[in-house]
């Protein structure tokens, strides 16, 4: 390679037909440039700046930061917190652009260095900016503090999206009605000491939210713990936090969103007082992973039975205890319903026939038996009865039929037998022996359902540990 | 009994034409939706100039928007590994695709391009993203450029 020269070859407006490789960057005008920019992570953005002249001042200009100084993140500063801060202090005191439309920022601040995060607070809130990540928590030398987060923030009329995490706490408290978020879409909220109540309770256009409980709430000894979830919510995830001290009971659960799409409930403190929708028509997928005193199951139930326009409908163990327990337990008819997720106490193969029946449309079939294996080999008799009439989903939608920790009980064998025997359109039937029963079982299973006539011509079945 | 598939022409810059399903492009170009919106479309005559676009780019722009159109139910990551397949091709083709998602305003189309490209630059020093990008000609000064590996000795 000879030494460059300095000439200027910029200006090449017209592309002649190339086999030659053109500067792909150079050629892009500014406004496309620009936008792949506001993509990257701030530090590799400013990077940009020494790839060519022309890149110099651009970052400069761009309306979004993405500062994250997460030791996940490729573009962690090492060297101390400190040196974290002093880079952000540069880049706000280099940016020419007049205000911000989207910030993440993901740090820890050390206590002496407070001032400069009011700084940036400062000029990012303001009426352009439409998206704010923050996890941030407050570093000194005995450990961690919370970070105060700005009032405007809470108050801004242009934030679409928002989300907080990590240590930090609200600077007033008037009681309910001071936030203010009327053009919020999504919020996501982990925050350990911030009642979501006072939060949740504003936003009147929320369509999206994602909430981690922690030991947030009441956060005044006289108030209590409630959670009304706004009627303009879409989706819907409530989780509580693995944490080492639980939850306090949480007196009013209220989940009247009859706009509700998707769901996911992660929950196991109690809820005394709980309300949900009669229906949610647009429903199409549902997480539930509850688990309740024997005094609560009921809005458990409650809860399944207002699921049944469902598409997806997924039940952990604690939740089909929970709907077993409750009394008295009816199934409701999941019309919609397609893809079909259960982890089970125990398998049943009369309650398997008559939740079929009661699934019209399905096409995927998922169990997984959580029953310990009992290590006496007991000849238990056989429960199984063929049904009287075939549910409609064996005849005309299953597809697809998994059984994950199959233990291979008269009972189990049956029913997946009368799949394989009455599934005209079975594709796949997938069966996961229980490990603990060994190797020589797994091709028993194999040898004794193969031998089943299938009525599905292309119907896999596969046998695995 | 149907309707028989409405067709569109689309002429390149080379002057080929193409006929493409209307109902494909309406949904992907927000600039073809419009013109059949406001009725700026003779079914019966006319023909989309699209004289920025030559014919390569302009086929396979019609592949992407034929392929999101009919296979948009299938799985994502059947979806990704096509969308991967399509943009494997060298810095001409994306920016030539580049220019025409972006002429023809084919939203998802760009993000993928803009995606793409992130992931040239996200993580590499300057030398190898200017090596991929072909960037010959920096303009900068020797003098220059000792000060910029100064100020970011980590991209270099």
């Amino acid at each position: 390679m000879g030494k460059r020269k300095p000439k200027k070859s910029g200006k090449e407006s017209t592309r002649t037909t190339t086999t030659q490789k053109i500067d792909l960057i150079s050629n892009l005008p500014d406004f496309l440039l620009f936008h792949i920019l506001s993509f990257l992570p701030t530090r590799c953005a400013m990077a940009t700046s020494v790839l060519a002249r022309r890149w110099r001042h651009l970052w400069k200009d761009l309306l979004v930061l993405d500062l994250d100084n997460s030791e996940e993140s490729p573009y962690y500063l090492s060297g101390g917190r400190d040196r974290f801060i002093a880079f952000v202090d540069s880049v706000f005191a280099q940016r020419t652009a007049s205000h911000v439309e989207k910030l993440r920022l993901t740090c820890e601040i050390p206590i002496d260095k407070r001032k400069s995060s009011k700084t940036w607070f400062r000029s990012v809130v303001g009426p352009h900016l439409k998206e704010l990540y923050l996890d941030l928590s407050l570093h000194h030398n005995k450990g961690y503090g919370r970070v105060k987060l700005p009032v405007k923030v809470l108050t801004s009329t242009s934030l679409e999206s928002l989300v907080l995490r990590g240590r930090m706490y609200l600077a007033v408290y008037e009681g309910f009605g001071w936030v203010r978020l009327p053009s919020l879409k999504n919020l996501e909220l982990d925050l350990d000491c911030v009642d979501p109540n006072y939060v949740i309770c504003s936003c009147r256009a929320l369509e999206n939210l994602k909430l981690t409980l922690r030991e947030a709430f009441p956060t005044k000894s006289w108030e209590t713990a409630e959670l009304h979830m706004p009627r303009t919510l879409k989706r819907l995830t409530l989780i509580q936090a693995d944490t080492e001290e639980d939850l306090n009971d949480i007196q009013e659960l209220a989940i009247n969103t009859p706009l509700l799409e998707y769901l996911s409930i992660t929950l196991w403190a109690r809820c005394l007082q709980v309300s949900i929708s009669d229906d949610y028509p647009n429903m199409v997928e549902a997480h539930l992973d509850i688990d309740q005193d024997q005094e609560q199951v009921g809005w458990v139930l409650e809860l399944f039975k207002a699921l049944r326009q469902t598409k997806l409908l997924d039940l952990k163990l604690s939740t089909m205890e929970c709907l077993l327990r409750a009394s008295p337990f009816e199934l409701p008819e999941f019309s919609r319903l397609v893809n079909l997720e259960l982890e089970i106490p125990y398998f049943d193969s009369g309650f398997m026939i008559e939740l079929l029946h009661n699934c019209n449309m399905l096409q995927v079939l998922t169990l997984h038996n959580r029953e310990k294996v009992s290590t006496l080999e007991l000849e238990e008799p056989n429960y199984w009865k063929l049904p009287m009439k075939d549910p409609d989903c064996v005849i005309s939608h299953l597809k697809i039929f998994e059984f994950k920790g199959y233990q291979d009980s008269a009972d189990e064998h049956a029913f997946a037998a009368y799949l394989l025997e009455r599934g005209p359109i079975l594709e796949t039937m997938k069966i996961h022996a229980e490990p603990s029963l060994g190797r020589k079982y797994k091709k028993r299973i194999h040898k004794e359902l193969s031998r089943v006539p299938r009525s599905s011509k292309t119907c896999q079945l596969k046998v695995i540990t | 009994m149907g309707s028989p598939v409405k067709k569109i022409m689309l002429c390149s810059s080379e002057k080929e034409i193409f006929s493409v399903e209307e109902q494909v492009m309406v949904q992907h170009s927000v600039i073809i939706n419009n013109m059949i919106e406001d009725g700026s479309y003779n079914h019966e005559e006319s023909k989309i100039p699209l004289d920025c676009v030559d014919s390569k780019t302009l086929k396979k722009v019609i592949d992407y928007c034929t392929h999101h159109t009919h296979h948009h139910n299938d799985n994502q990551e059947d979806l990704e590994a096509w969308d991967a397949q399509f943009l494997n091709v060298d810095s001409n083709g994306l920016y030539d695709l580049l220019m025409a998602a972006n002429y023809l305003e084919i939203r998802n189309l760009l993000d993928l391009i803009y995606g793409t490209i992130k992931n040239m630059i996200k993580g590499k020093k300057i030398d190898e993203i200017r090596r991929i990008f072909n960037i010959k000609d920096h303009g900068f000064t020797p003098e220059e450029e000792e000060q910029n590996r100064k100020e970011y000795p980590h991209f270099y």
